[in-house]
């Protein structure tokens, strides 16, 4: 109970850890691991699952401690060219959030399952190039001669999910599930175009623009021409809007005796927007080659403020209003676990996301040990691009019908946050009623039910 | 229900940035970037540079592509209606007619001898009395003044007078005659009045106090001798600039330059220009004159004959280094023409030479300074000036420019760029060195430039240098041109030489 506690606090004051809920996925019995895959049973015949929240922000390849440096009077110094020589070609910025908010599964039979619910999820992410950082921090001296990509990619989209979905056992060891989701988004920001070169020439550096770039945005976030082509935060009119979408989540899980399988696919789906849609785009060839004085007879006076006006005219940024669609990311498990004892279980699993047209795979390991019928603990281990340092925990407490459930992916984040460059924290709150036996071991004897 | 989804979103974001919010609290943010920027991209031909330099100028090319500067003076101008209104002003105004046949003669003051005058408007009216006791028939006629080849006549009734009270007056000066295309063509140099005042039976009577008026008269023909007349040009000076505001030292030396008058006259009588005053005035103060025999002897302008009544005839006058001073003068660095010219009518006083004037006739003398750019250069410097403002890039601690020229012009550029305070001192300059050589084309053996030279200079300007930069607020280019490279030959500028100018920098901004 203690432990439970101390992870909980220091998972919410240290953002805590876990890449992409690897270790809730190997939580027996517990309510959230079929989110992760929905042929996942609980452990009770009814299921209510109140309000509980999701996050998990990473900046890849980057830490508090890169990015700030301690000098030795104690100050702090931003060290943008330290995290510079440590990025890689992608770098990913990302925080994404889910927030359940009320759902109810109910458990059909022996083997079967019914639910539906609701849970509010957005999701922000951009990608920056080493390039770019180095070209805006640095400045385009150290690219003369070079051509460089300079186009970000933006994503963000926050909605609604509107949730039904069953279960169902085949035979006696495979299950089978599915959730078909209604989506309505309440906001997007997506660059679905995202070409851009700057080629500085070793002549007197002349800049070369070559783009092929679109911002889509609606909802919470425009893009302001007048105040110097930033993006403007919008309020939000409307809880629901035009902007629907479908998804589904599929999963299956085989029941080998002390073995499981399992595989699922979560979110694949689409949203379409169309409320308040503004597509910018920026499309063609632009170079300056400096001021022509040739042109300018009435010019009689040098002020090279001029010259970043002449930069700004590069943009001719067009504006539309045509709808758009945006995927959701896509998350694949495949994991198995080997039930050692009764208490101690054993998990693998193999990871990925398909997100913005890469795949981010991930793998993990994890062991689980029911202490008791009231509490449980695990750990899990995973490694990711870049990233193969990720301890994380995960514990449920039972007291009567109420379930707490708190996981993390990376414990490190709680001890060094300023070392980490992830953090991720599930908390959630279950009512769950009616226990329903193992099938293995009901197979063995007479089933028993404890409503608790 | 949108609070509880904003604050979950927000909620969601500060989550992720809440570490974030820490970099609020760093105490240092050092950056130091070196940006590459070009500056100046231009192509100046020969043209653009001197329209820029030289305001007052023109450009012509010739029929083999050299250019050639064109400096215009005032242009000396008259019309004939004004001589033709002091004609009209010679004419009496009221003639009276002592006689049943009286001849007036038509003479006019200034030695002029009218052979024919058309009117193109005025008035003419009459008034006479009857002081017979018997009623009169008048019919007047004035056989010299012709309406369509017909000579103007008045006809009219005046009662018997009694002998007492008011006299029988007639007259038509409530309406007058319109004189508009009326002529006047004098009979040996008279002009007749006759007229017939005859009883109701048939005796011929002479009438009293008849006179004639002729109001406000304006004339659109005379033919004749219309007298030895001058009209002054005033004093007038043609600004040569090439030399003036930019100019500091040294010589150029034009190969064939020249300088024109440009006659058009209409007027059909013979017109000189009377030269009173033709000098140049040089950058060094001096005002040398124009010598050579035309300045004494005037320039005769060509005129239409009596047969070619409305047309023009044109001509040109040079001077060139035949028949005057003029190409040792414009190679001696000049600022201005400077001349005082008159024109004169029948100049030679001969009036046995008719000739005529319309009031369309008119005159117009140009003066037209040609410089062609066929010569030498001789340490020629030219100084300008810009404003200068480094804007936003107050805080660049190192900077290095590069310079690219590409010359097509057969001319040396010798060019420095200085910084200077409010007060135009100098405070630095761009090239440490006195000058930066931008050297010339490579030309042929008649000074015509073949290929383009490249020149190519790296500029650094380091750290201790700069607040001079921060401080400018003023640029000054100094440009020495030469044509030394042509080894004495005169070098040819034509229009399609030019030279591109390239300036970029890599200017380095660190925090303080």
């Amino acid at each position: 109970m203690r432990l439970f506690l101390i992870l909980c606090l220091l998972s919410i004051s240290l953002h805590s850890s876990a890449q992409y809920d690897l270790g809730v996925h190997f939580m027996r019995g517990i309510w959230q691991a079929n989110y992760t895959n929905p042929a996942l049973l609980p452990d009770q015949r009814i299921i209510l699952s109140l309000p509980g929240v999701q996050n998990q922000f990473s900046f890849e390849n980057v830490t508090y401690n890169d990015l700030v440096n301690r000098q030795p009077d104690g100050s702090t110094a931003l060290d943008i060219d330290g995290v510079i020589d440590q990025l890689e070609t992608d770098n990913f910025i990302r925080n994404d959030l889910d927030i359940p908010t009320l759902g109810l599964a109910l458990r059909i039979g022996d083997g079967g399952l019914i639910q539906a619910g609701h849970r509010l999820r957005a999701g922000i992410s951009t990608n920056i190039s080493r390039d770019l950082l180095a070209l805006m921090w640095r400045g385009n001296a150290q690219f003369i001669g070079q051509e460089i990509a300079i186009g970000p990619d933006l994503f963000g989209q926050a909605y609604h999910e509107f949730y039904a979905g069953g279960a169902f056992t085949v035979g006696d060891f495979v299950t089978l599930g599915g959730r078909v989701k209604v989506l309505n988004g309440i906001g997007s920001v997506e660059s679905s175009r995202t070409e851009a070169t700057l080629f500085t020439s070793d002549d007197i550096y002349q800049s070369t623009i070559t783009a092929d770039y679109q911002l889509n945005t609606t909802g919470f976030a425009s893009f302001d021409e007048n105040s110097g082509n930033n993006f403007m935060l919008q309020d939000i009119d409307h809880l629901f809007t035009r902007n629907f979408g479908f998804g589904i989540d599929l999963g299956v899980s085989a029941n080998l005796g002390p073995i499981t399988l399992r595989a699922s696919v979560l979110d694949l789906g689409t949203i379409t927007w169309r409320d308040n849609v503004e597509n910018q785009a920026i499309n063609g060839t632009f170079t300056y080659e400096g001021i022509d004085v040739a042109d300018q007879p009435a010019l009689d006076s040098i002020n090279l403020d001029n010259v970043v006006d002449s930069l700004d005219a590069f943009f001719d940024v067009t504006t539309t209003n045509a709808r758009f669609t945006t995927s959701l990311p896509t998350r694949i498990f495949l994991s198995g676990t080997y039930q050692i004892t009764q208490g101690l279980q054993l998990g693998g699993l193999l990871y990925g996301e398909v997100f913005r047209d890469r795949v981010f795979p991930a793998l993990a390991v994890s062991a689980n040990w029911t202490v008791s019928p009231l509490f449980s603990l695990g750990g899990v281990y995973s490694a990711r691009r870049n990233s193969y340092a990720n301890v994380g925990v995960h514990t449920a407490l039972r007291l009567g019908p109420v379930q707490l459930v708190a996981a993390t992916d990376n414990l490190l984040t709680v001890f060094r946050p300023d070392d980490s460059a992830t953090a991720h924290l599930r908390l959630g709150l279950n009512l769950a009623f009616g226990r329903v036996e193992d099938r293995t071991k009901q197979s063995d004897s007479n089933r028993e039910e404890d409503f608790f | 229900m949108r609070s509880f989804t904003t604050f979950v979103l927000l909620f969601g974001l500060c989550f992720a940035c809440e570490e974030l919010d820490q970099l609020q609290d760093i105490d240092d943010i050092n950056y130091d970037a070196e940006f590459a920027i070009p500056l100046i991209n231009s192509t100046l031909s020969i043209q653009d540079i001197l329209d820029d330099a030289d305001e007052s100028s023109s450009l012509s090319i010739d029929e083999n592509g050299l250019l050639h500067l064109i400096y215009e003076g005032d242009v000396l101008t008259n019309q004939g209606l004004s001589v033709l209104q002091d004609v009209a002003n010679d004419l009496p105004s009221i003639i009276p007619v002592l006689s049943d046949d009286f001849a007036i003669p038509f003479t006019i003051p200034n030695q002029i001898d009218i052979d024919q005058l058309t009117f193109s408007s005025g008035e003419l009216s009459y008034a006479v009395q009857n002081r017979n006791p018997e009623p009169v028939n008048v019919q007047v006629t004035l056989p010299q003044l012709l309406r369509e080849d017909t000579a103007l006549t008045y006809t009219f009734s005046l009662p018997a007078y009694s002998g007492s009270g008011a006299i029988p007056t007639a007259t038509n000066q409530n309406s007058p005659t319109t004189l508009s295309g009326v002529q006047i063509i004098p009979q040996d140099d008279t002009v007749y009045v006759k007229y017939e005042a005859v009883t109701p039976d048939g005796q011929m009577v002479a009438l009293s106090n008849f006179v004639l008026r002729i109001n406000n008269p304006t004339l659109s023909y005379a033919q004749g001798y219309l007298g030895q007349n001058e009209y002054a040009g005033g004093s007038n000076r043609v600004e040569i600039d090439f030399f003036d505001q930019s100019y500091i030292d040294g010589t150029v030396r034009f190969a064939e330059p020249t300088v024109r008058f440009l006659i058009e006259n209409s007027f059909g009588i013979p017109t000189r220009a009377v030269i009173h005053d033709f000098a140049v005035t040089t950058v060094a103060g001096e005002r040398l004159p124009v010598t050579g025999d035309i300045i004494d002897t005037g320039i005769d302008f060509p005129f239409p004959p009596l047969t070619a009544v409305g047309e023009s005839r044109t001509s040109a006058f040079t001077f060139d280094q035949d028949n005057s001073n003029i190409v040792d003068l414009l190679s001696s660095n000049p600022l201005a023409l400077e001349y005082d010219i008159d024109v004169r009518t029948h100049p030679d006083g001969n009036s046995s030479e008719k000739g005529f004037l319309t009031d369309e006739s008119s005159y117009s003398v140009r003066l037209e300074v040609d410089l062609p750019l066929s010569g030498q250069v001789d340490q020629f410097v030219l100084r300008d000036t810009t404003g200068f403002d480094l804007g936003e890039l107050q805080e660049l601690s190192e900077a290095e420019f590069k310079l690219i020229a590409d010359n097509g012009i057969p001319i040396d550029a010798d060019v420095q760029i200085y910084f200077l305070d409010e007060q135009n001192q100098r405070l630095d300059s761009l090239f440490t060195a006195d000058l930066q050589r931008i050297n010339a084309a490579q030309m042929n053996a008649d000074g015509v430039s073949t290929t383009t030279v490249t020149t190519e200079r790296i500029l650094p300007y380091p750290p201790e240098r700069l607040d001079a930069l921060r401080q400018a607020v003023t640029l000054g280019l100094q440009v020495r041109l030469s044509t030394a490279s042509s080894t004495g030959n005169n070098v040819q500028i034509y229009q399609n030489q030019d030279i591109t100018i390239r300036l970029g920098a890599i200017i380095r901004v660190q925090s303080e």
